[in-house]
């Protein structure tokens, strides 16, 4: 309740209307923008930048700083959490180049992902999470949106496909038939998961 | 595909067996046996799993950092509109007629209107003076300035130039007078 005072009439108005009023030279709205989406694109960049903390987090301040430099750039004609997360979108394939970039200039060969090793995780667990990572790694940065988004931010298939810039259709086929492809790579490990 | 979130919602909550009949027979648009049913719900339950929300939240300087960064960048813009707005209405009104003021005393200083005036204009007669049986005529040029109402649309500065220009002929005008008066040269 206390909260709510503190936050005033901004806690009350839809995002569109805060896009507005950011618009318009209003810092109170950036900071009711920055308590809506902050957390949920924490989770995203977290899951989309190889589970690294300290990535997702300057990926979210990127994301505002951009908001700050040109609220004018803000599309009007979307839906403010469709572009929000269309920009976060972008920014996660240019971090993909220069990741694999850097990785190909330090090496000289095929850049792997590493991903942190989770202490207290069971054998079946580890087994599905590097072959989950494995398959997304091979299906590219657009397959790993829509599976984040899906499974992590329980997005609806418009907003995803929004978001991504594809057709619905293409979206659904695309998730089911990851789904479809990690299930037959898990066959191997059934009867541990189904422990 | 059209309904792949109802099938996704059968294959969270139920196993192949405990599907009623009519459900067996829809999910078969999705999948072609009983394992590949099984085998899409276990990775579902597991991705599920996997994507439990996690308890993540922003850096607690960020927001901090944020608002800095807005004022450095918004700053300098918005000074400049509280500057103009800033000022009260009465000294606006204030200002705008004193601007006008001057605009329009400029106007008269530099305009041209249309005037009339008195001036001087010059006639020219011709004289013939005799003196003696014996004289020789002389014949005269004469020019005498006439009053008349002249319309005239000239500005201030050219009307001082046209007084400073009148005393042209003061040579013919001393010629003149001398012959007034004696009747010879």
């Amino acid at each position: 309740m206390k909260f709510e005072l503190l936050r005033g009439s901004h806690g009350r108005l839809g995002d569109e209307e805060l896009v507005g009023r950011l618009q318009a030279g209003d810092g109170r709205a950036l900071e009711e923008l920055y308590r809506r989406y902050a957390p949920l694109l924490l989770r995203y960049f977290y899951r989309m930048l190889w589970q690294d903390r300290d990535k997702a987090q300057d990926a979210v301040h990127d994301v505002f700083v951009k908001i700050i430099e040109r609220p004018d750039r803000v599309d009007p004609t979307r839906r403010f959490s469709t572009w929000i997360y269309a920009v976060a979108h972008n920014l996660c394939k240019n971090e993909y180049r220069r990741h694999l970039f850097r990785q190909s200039a330090m090496n000289g060969h095929k850049p792997e992902h590493t991903v942190p090793s989770h202490e207290g995780i069971s054998v079946d667990h580890e087994a599905f999470r590097e072959k989950l990572e494995g398959i997304l790694h091979e299906e590219g940065e657009d397959m790993r949106t829509m599976m984040v988004l899906r499974h992590e931010l329980e997005m609806s298939f418009p907003e995803i496909a929004s978001i991504v810039e594809l057709p619905e259709g293409t979206v659904k086929s695309r998730l089911f038939y990851l789904k479809k492809r990690l299930a037959s790579a898990l066959e191997p490990y059934r009867i541990i998961i189904e422990k | 595909m059209e309904h792949l979130e109802r099938f996704e919602k059968l294959l969270k909550t139920y196993e192949y067996r405990s599907l009623p009949h009519e459900e067996k027979t829809w999910v078969c648009q999705f999948v072609s046996s009983e394992e590949e049913y099984e085998s899409l719900r276990r990775t579902t339950l597991e991705m599920e799993k996997h994507f439990t929300p996690l308890s993540l939240s922003p850096a607690p300087g960020q927001l901090h950092s944020l608002r800095q960064h807005w004022k450095a960048t918004h700053s300098v813009a918005q000074s400049g509109i509280r500057t103009i707005w800033s000022v009260p209405a009465y000294a606006a009104v204030l200002a705008l007629t004193l601007v006008a003021g001057i605009s329009w005393y400029a106007g008269l200083q530099t305009g041209a209107r249309p005037v009339y005036r008195e001036r001087l204009v010059t006639r020219t007669d011709t004289v013939t003076i005799l003196s003696r049986p014996d004289t020789i005529v002389v014949e005269r040029v004469i020019y005498r300035d006439i009053p008349a109402l002249v319309p005239v649309t000239v500005s201030n500065k050219e009307e001082k130039k046209d007084t400073q220009m009148k005393g042209v002929n003061m040579k013919e005008k001393e010629e003149l007078e001398k012959l007034m008066v004696t009747g010879s040269f």
